[in-house]
């Protein structure tokens, strides 16, 4: 019997440290499980304490693992497979709409269309929906919303029960394509829609990440399709003119906050000072931003506008990451050796330079912090060799140096606006 | 020796790498079946009984071969006892619309019913002035005999009843309410949709006046169904239809009706799918029925045993002895659709879920007004596609509830 590609991600350290050069440990059980990618290019799993993982997946790989939607599919007249009237509620229709992951109609799943376990976890994050139930496991998610069941199915299928009519499955179908885009994975680089938001995805330096150019599927939206490419710069000037705008300022003005305590906090730590570290309360104002940042692009009319809200979601993430790299630090409340300390003060540099390049629009500083970043993967990797016993304080200051650098990233790769 | 791997290799829509456990609702049907049915259409298309040349004699000889296999396989008396319909539903709709009912006339049905078996009686109730009474199984779904003794009375002119619950796979003593039945000199019509697939069955023993029967559910084609009418309640039965063929004479007055089973299939009869049934109805005999009803016997107590094990899944019905083919469960507090499409994507394991078209039963005995999920097995089901649905199950048990 063939293994779940779930299976695989589940026995990843889940450090999403990004040293594999993917964002995410997601991102990296998938290229494992198509075969882009090899076990040992993960550097957590070659360490002692997670060879029996490494062990596992080796395993499981012989044995057989099924990605969950590998095929092509068409969608038809407005992503809609079918609609007919309910079984068991007289009145009612259910629909079913397929989804694919590009303008072009057609597409290969290579890795699948939804990633489950940030479907689930956007979903969760959304506030949007009633009596969630999701596996990762078996990627299926089901949720409740004005009296309609809706079933999501990690092969880009959306099942709606108990609508009113045709419209009333549209909207809700709608509602559901539009929340969960930062899930679907891109056939090309195996990255998730918000990854490649949040600047974590190397191809989308080069080249327009098909998962975000168009928009977010819409059954209702009257066009669809690349339009004007622009780059990260011009979204808090477009943002102003939004009405849903307010969401995305005050997700932006959360972010803010987080970021003013970072080099504060990542101090104390350093120093030895690791009671009561404000980490709840700035994921607390992430998880807001977030929710935000869904809000705009569920909300705003025009797909094109919505990757503002995905963008903000993107940075969201990195500064998650960044947060959680502080939380293993304190959580770790060993003393820092002192050459990990001043790589730390260099993270939280790089982090901080990047997210005002970001506020600010400067071009000029984004290219310093990817030199600097440069900088410090290389002695940052020398010390990992070298220093057995620290490693997980270096993975957890890697990830707010490597966030930070998603960051600034962000500024010079065309994202379709 | 039973050797499902080449019963299988009969059925190549199983290479798409489903797994078929909806065969209470339809059958899939084998390539023999296919074959003979495309054999008509390519090689002798034409109508029966009104051409004298050779392709209608031969499409006769086919279409009335297949009513003597049918006759054979249920151990009718003649072929002359076997009426080709669409379905059950429109089999027992004959009955319930044909027999000369008087005023007061008490049928009696039960509470485990499909709807075929449930809506003619109130529709007849309303037509005719019936008085309808309904046998109550327990809540396991089994049927005790002496509460059917209590229900069947002097004033029953028919008791219509199933063999095989269609939702819970429950065995009806069928013989032995036909007995009662008989005692106060009752018809009895058995609704055989569920059990003449599964079960080997002889209509004398069971000493039913009619048997309903489907042939889709039973490795025929859809739209070929069976009504089995004992010789001598035939002219008493007044078609559903009438017309062309099913006429010995007709004057401008007048009009005389043919024996059976000519009189009940009026018009062009499907022909294809009869000549399809009694290929499928030799398909069925040359693996055997008794083998058919061990194997059967057999998965069905493996699904018992597998879906019994899983935790927040609750399953309707008594032990496995008491029934065949069919196992009706919920998981949790999931409604049984979500678990139905959480089983074709995940596994693509096809299943039934709501109501099975038996709401009297869901309300009444079940209390499972959501209705329920149902995984019914047939002869290509394997040991493995049990686990692999009971261990999909087991996913869904601990991770979406």
């Amino acid at each position: 019997m063939t293994h779940r590609a779930y299976e695989v991600y589940s026995l990843m350290p889940g450090k999403d440290c990004g040293s594999c050069s993917n964002p995410s440990c997601r991102t990296m059980a998938r290229k494992i499980v198509a075969g882009d990618t090899k076990v040992e290019q993960c550097i957590n799993l070659a360490r002692p304490e997670y060879k029996d993982n490494a062990e596992k997946i080796r395993k499981l790989l012989e044995e057989g693992v099924e990605q969950g939607a590998r095929g092509i599919v068409v969608v038809g007249e407005e992503g809609i497979t079918y609609i007919h009237p309910c079984i068991s509620e007289a009145g009612k229709v259910t629909a079913e709409a397929r989804l694919t992951s590009g303008p072009e109609g057609e597409v290969e799943l290579k890795y699948g269309f939804y990633d489950p376990v940030m479907m689930c976890w956007i979903l969760s994050q959304s506030g949007i929906f009633n009596n969630l139930k999701c596996s990762p496991r078996l990627g299926v998610a089901r949720v409740d919303v004005d009296g309609k069941t809706i079933m999501v199915f990690q092969d880009g299928r959306i099942n709606v029960r108990k609508a009113k009519d045709r419209k009333d499955a549209l909207q809700a179908i709608r509602l559901v394509s539009r929340t969960l885009w930062g899930s679907i994975i891109c056939s090309c680089c195996g990255n998730t829609g918000v990854d490649c938001a949040s600047g974590g995805c190397e191809d989308c330096v080069t080249r327009v990440c098909p998962v975000l150019a168009g928009g977010p599927p819409d059954p209702l939206a009257s066009t669809r399709g690349p339009s004007d490419q622009t780059v990260t710069s011009t979204i808090f000037d477009r943002a102003k003119k939004l009405e849903a705008g307010e969401y995305f300022f005050e997700g932006v003005r959360r972010l803010d906050r987080v970021m003013s305590l970072l080099a504060e906090v990542a101090q104390k730590i350093s120093e030895g000072q690791f009671d009561r570290p404000p980490i709840k309360a700035m994921n607390e104002d992430i998880d807001v931003a977030n929710r935000l940042a869904i809000r705009f692009i569920v909300e705003t009319p025009r797909v094109q506008d919505a990757t503002i809200g995905l963008i903000l979601a993107g940075v969201s993430l990195d500064i998650r990451r960044m947060v959680a790299g502080l939380e293993a630090l304190a959580e770790n409340r060993g003393t820092l050796l002192e050459t990990s300390r001043e790589l730390l003060r260099e993270a939280v540099d790089i982090a901080d330079r990047a997210y005002n390049a970001y506020r600010y629009v400067n071009f000029q500083e984004a290219e310093g912090v990817k030199e600097a970043y440069q900088n410090f993967r290389r002695r940052w990797k020398q010390l990992f060799m070298e220093q057995p016993s620290e490693q997980d304080v270096l993975v957890a200051i890697e990830k707010i140096a490597t966030n930070g650098f998603y960051i600034a990233r962000l500024l010079t790769k065309p994202i379709p606006a | 020796m039973y050797d499902v791997q080449k019963i299988r290799g009969d059925f190549p829509i199983l290479m798409k790498g489903i797994i078929y456990l909806d065969n209470a609702a339809s059958s899939l049907t084998p390539e023999p079946v296919l074959e003979k049915m495309l054999d008509y259409y390519r090689g002798y298309r034409a109508n029966v009984s009104r051409g004298i040349h050779r392709f209608s004699q031969q499409a006769s000889e086919e279409y009335e071969k297949a009513h003597s296999k049918i006759a054979d396989f249920i151990n009718a008396r003649s072929d002359l006892e076997i009426v080709i319909v669409k379905n059950s539903t429109e089999a027992m709709n004959l009955v319930a619309n044909g027999l000369k009912w008087k005023r007061g006339d008490k049928v009696v049905t039960s509470i485990l019913e499909h709807h075929s078996n449930f809506v003619i009686w109130l529709r007849a109730k309303q037509k005719h002035g019936l008085k309808l009474d309904f046998i109550k199984p327990d809540e396991q779904g089994l049927v005790d005999l002496s509460s059917v003794e209590k229900i069947i009375d002097d004033h029953t002119r028919l008791v219509s009843i199933t063999h095989v619950s269609n939702t819970l796979g429950t065995i009806v003593p069928v013989e032995e309410i036909v007995k009662i039945a008989h005692q106060h000199g009752a018809l009895v019509m058995v609704d055989g949709a569920q059990s003449v697939p599964e079960l080997e069955t002889d209509v004398r023993r069971i000493g039913c006046d009619f048997l309903a029967f489907s042939g889709h559910k039973m490795c025929g084609p859809t739209g070929s169904g069976v009504l089995y009418v004992r010789e001598e309640l035939a002219d008493q039965l007044e078609p559903l239809c009438v017309g062309g063929g099913a006429i010995e004479d007709v004057g401008l007055e007048s009009f005389q009706l043919k024996k059976s089973p000519e009189r009940f299939e009026a018009g062009t009869p499907p022909i294809a799918e009869t000549i399809g049934l009694g290929a499928a109805v030799e398909y069925l005999k040359k693996i055997g029925m008794k083998n058919i009803e061990n194997y059967e016997e057999a998965l069905t107590k493996k699904m018992f045993e597998e879906l019994t094990n899983i935790p927040n899944l609750k399953v309707y019905g008594p032990e496995p002895k008491h029934r065949i083919g069919i196992t009706s469960f919920n998981v949790g507090d999931l409604n049984s659709h979500d678990v139905a499409l959480a089983l074709d994507a995940t596994a693509n394991i096809f299943v039934r879920s709501g109501h099975h078209c038996a709401l009297p039963l869901m309300k009444n005995v079940l209390k499972a007004d959501g209705g329920t999920v149902r995984a019914s097995t047939y002869i290509y089901n394997t040991v493995e596609e049990v686990e692999r649905l009971s261990s999909t199950l087991h996913e869904i048990a601990t991770s979406l509830v």
